[in-house]
């Protein structure tokens, strides 16, 4: 029973971290996508939108096309390896995983087959309003499978039944999960910081390839000025305002992430520290001091609540983990920061595209977003531990009765080996794209009447003489 | 109202075969019709923009029996594990080989995606089979409402069968083959020469063994489980309903041999809903049946969430079911008209 539980928790870990990758970026690309194409329609410079629209387009579908696969088996785990939670909680979580069907997956994969199809068969103005709606539909889709997981951190709108089993006795409160607000535009900002991250890094290769410049100062520029705007919010309001929630809701989950053993009257932030698990204290700490007294209740004598303080039984199962993706996901929001101010800085003094150190460092910053964003959510779900529901049900109460460890190990490897697969085809298939450029579609755009001559000069000036496809 | 939502569920379920139905029949078509590049990309392009609008409603599906019947849900979802992962397996490469595809112009990627494509319509299409035949022989469900079957014990249904028993692999065969014939008649309609003339002789000899072999598994079904005769016996109208399927499927024959693909794609979505229609008529009340008697039964009563659930979600679950039919039916609207395959004189999609 105990490997049952072990085997569906990192089978449940390892697929909602792999099917993340994807949507963070769907789901702030659908947005930039949708501005892109705005601008093409209304704005200026218009071959180049264009050409950035036909780019971004391809790289969301193939997103796309891998969060929904891998988003599928999801689902189906909750009553696969966690029968007797589903049996338990059906009745309240049921609710938001089936408006997320029926409200957002619906409206995502019509207007996604529209938008794919792309404006010559449907007409720009209908193209846009589809990309719209596909953009609408992944952040639903968000709010309603985070409503489920705030109702899993926090649990409200229940009653026990007879059976012992959960009824939800008003949709309206728990889709207004007070733990949600706060939850949801963190997430979000996130989203909006991998997407900047991603269209910023494309951005600095081709300055530094010497390729597609144009475009790649266009991705530049709307990259870092994005990421400044939303790696700020991240930390304030949102990241302050969740960090809340649990200190206020879920003491043992907040005392592990900071690494806070003991109780403590200004209590400092540990910046970096090992716990050490024996002692219950940090090794090599570096600490901010009084800080974290005054980030929980805005003072600094604030007297902070310690793991020690909670029976050892309602501690984390792994609170290096947690302490750890935490610090992680912290220590890399504060880079972002740092990097995003930093270039938009630079790209206010106009030197950021000549400063080749900042390109590579923008270009090499890609994959921290996807670090920083399961981190964070590491730190959520093992955070959550030992319940499966806070506080309502553990988690290995909730795994389905019937389930035998080999079983459990058999599709565990399973996802293990379609997952490798998946992520290759879609690193290759990501990376061809990327290299073969905006302006793939030129061909394209050739055929169409250029709507302003004078314009189509200025882009073959500014094209320079063709240059060899890299194929 | 658990009435009503067990109508609903089994609407959902006729509805996304009928729709994932004909992806699936292409899918399984696809080698056999499209001889030349131009011609496969032609029928992938007529489920392109659907397929995965159609494949929601399974998700869906899913999503409302966890909210309505909790207690059934995760009862068929740990009893059947490992079939469920498997669909799972093949849900991933089937949706993948279509969408991504046109995305490299290689054959090497062509072949690599129209193989993963073919297989896992092939075993989809079989796997539902399998799946509804479970649900008709019924499971092993103990007291606390829980089961499991492995893959397959041997190939008796009596016992303690598998997933893969031989009444079960007869309703695999089943759905294999109406789907066949639902996918060559939506081909017919969305596609020209010589596409058109090879989906129409796919659904003429298809139809054979879509008559054949489902009437056969129908006529064994009340054998390997008497309990489904119950409702019949107790209202005998509601014979009319696989009587009407069987009519169905006759029609869809005799059409599909006069070269009439709308008239077959019509007959053979009746049919699909009828089946599914009768099959749900068999078990009602109950969502899952159990084999170690009648108390141990998952009915709609049992395994039901409040009414407060049920009557709230109602009101939501019926705009969102209207949106999303809405939608579908643009979809459908929009790509309507058959597909050409390109002229083979053009030049190769990428060498420019």
């Amino acid at each position: 029973m105990h490997e049952t539980v072990l085997y569906s928790r990192l089978q449940f870990g390892l697929t909602l971290i792999f099917h993340y990758l994807f949507p963070q970026l769907t789901m702030s690309l659908a947005v930039l996508v949708a501005w892109f194409r705005l601008h093409e329609l209304w704005g200026g410079r218009r071959e180049l939108y264009r050409q950035m629209t036909g780019l971004w387009s391809k790289i969301l579908a193939i997103t796309f096309a891998f969060g929904v696969v891998t988003g599928i088996p999801l689902e189906f785990q909750f009553g696969t390896n966690w029968g007797a939670f589903s049996r338990f909680s059906g009745g309240v979580i049921g609710q938001t995983l089936a408006m997320e069907g029926v409200f957002a997956f619906f409206l995502e994969s019509s207007f996604l087959a529209i938008m794919l199809a792309g404006e010559k068969r449907v007409g720009p103005t209908l193209h846009l309003v589809a990309t719209l709606l596909v953009a609408l539909g992944a952040w639903l889709s968000a709010y309603f499978i985070l409503a489920t997981d705030a109702w899993m951190q926090h649990p409200v709108a229940w009653q026990r039944q007879a059976d012992g089993s959960l009824a939800i006795d008003s949709i309206r409160r728990l889709l207004g999960n007070s733990w949600l607000l706060w939850q949801f535009l963190h997430n979000q900002s996130a989203s909006m910081v991998t997407g900047a991250f991603v269209l910023a890094a494309v951005g600095a290769f081709y300055l530094l390839a010497g390729r597609y410049e144009e475009s790649g100062r266009a991705f530049l520029r709307i990259g870092c000025v994005t990421a400044a705007i939303f790696s700020c919010l991240l930390i304030y309001p949102t990241g302050d305002g969740e960090s809340q929630q649990v200190f206020f809701h879920q003491g043992p989950k907040a005392a592990a992430m900071e690494g806070l053993f003991h109780s403590e009257t200004g209590a400092p932030v540990a910046i970096i520290g090992q716990p050490d698990m024996q002692r219950l204290r940090l090794d090599n700490p570096i600490y901010f001091p009084k800080l974290l007294s005054f980030l929980t209740y805005r003072r600094f004598t604030a007297r902070v609540t310690g793991l020690t303080a909670y029976p050892r039984d309602r501690w984390p199962d792994n609170v290096p983990l947690v302490y750890y993706a935490y610090h992680i996901m912290a220590g890399l929001g504060t880079l972002f920061v740092t990097v995003s101010l930093l270039s938009v800085i630079l790209l206010w003094r106009g030197r950021l595209y000549r400063a080749r150190w900042m390109l590579w460092i923008l270009m090499l910053a890609a994959p921290f977003p996807y670090i920083a964003t399961t981190a964070g959510w590491v730190t959520a779900e093992t955070g959550r531990q030992p319940w499966i529901a806070w506080e309502l049900m553990r988690t290995p109460a909730g795994v389905s009765p019937a389930l035998n460890s080999g079983n459990a190990m058999f599709t565990l490897l399973g996802f293990i080996g379609m997952d490798l697969l998946l992520g290759v085809i879609y690193y290759l298939l990501c990376f061809r794209q990327i290299l073969r450029g905006p302006e793939a579609d030129a061909k394209h755009a050739r055929e169409r009447e250029p709507e302003d001559a004078h314009e189509r000069e200025v882009e073959q000036a500014r094209a320079g003489p063709a240059r060899p496809r890299p194929e | 109202m658990e009435t009503v939502w067990f109508c609903l569920l089994a609407l959902v379920a006729a509805v996304y075969a009928l729709l994932d139905g004909y992806d699936l029949g292409i899918g399984m078509l696809y080698p056999f019709v499209g001889r030349t590049r131009q011609q496969r990309e032609a029928a992938r392009q007529t489920i392109l923009p659907v397929w995965d609008g159609n494949e929601v409603w399974l998700v869906a599906g899913g999503a409302i029996l966890f909210f309505t019947f909790p207690r059934a849900f995760s009862a068929a979802f740990g009893g059947f594990y490992l079939a469920f992962f498997v669909l799972l397996w093949l849900l991933v490469p089937r949706g993948l080989a279509l969408e991504l595809r046109g995305h490299v112009a290689s054959p090497l990627w062509w072949d690599f995606c129209d193989g993963a494509f073919f297989a896992a319509s092939a075993a989809l299409a079989f796997i539902y089979g399998v799946a509804l035949g479970n649900v008709l022989r019924g499971v092993p469900l103990d007291a606390d409402g829980y089961f499991f079957v492995p893959f397959w014990t041997g190939l008796g249904i009596r016992g303690s069968p598998g997933v893969f028993d031989w009444y079960t692999l007869m309703c695999g065969i089943s759905g294999v083959a109406i789907l066949i014939v639902h996918g060559a008649a939506f081909l017919a309609m969305r596609s020209t020469d010589p596409l058109y003339s090879r989906a129409i002789a796919a659904a003429r000899w298809g139809a054979l063994p879509a008559i054949a072999v489902p009437a056969a598994t129908a006529v064994v079904t009340p054998v390997v489980n008497p309990i489904l005769l119950h409702n019949f016996s107790q209202h005998p109208w509601a014979y009319a309903l696989p009587a009407t399927a069987a009519g169905a499927s006759l029609a869809m024959a005799v059409l599909a041999w006069r070269g009439r693909e709308r008239a077959t794609f019509l007959a053979s979505s009746l049919l699909i809903l009828l089946l599914v229609g009768s099959a749900a008529l068999a078990l009602y009340p109950a969502l899952l049946i159990a084999t170690t008697g009648r108390p141990y039964d998952l009915t709609i009563y049992n395994s039901s969430a409040t009414h407060y659930a049920l009557t709230a979600g109602l009101v939501w679950a019926g705009v969102g079911l209207l949106l999303a039919g809405s939608y579908s039916a643009v979809n459908h609207y929009l790509f309507r008209g058959r597909e050409r395959p390109a002229d083979d004189s053009a030049a190769p999609e990428g060498a420019a």
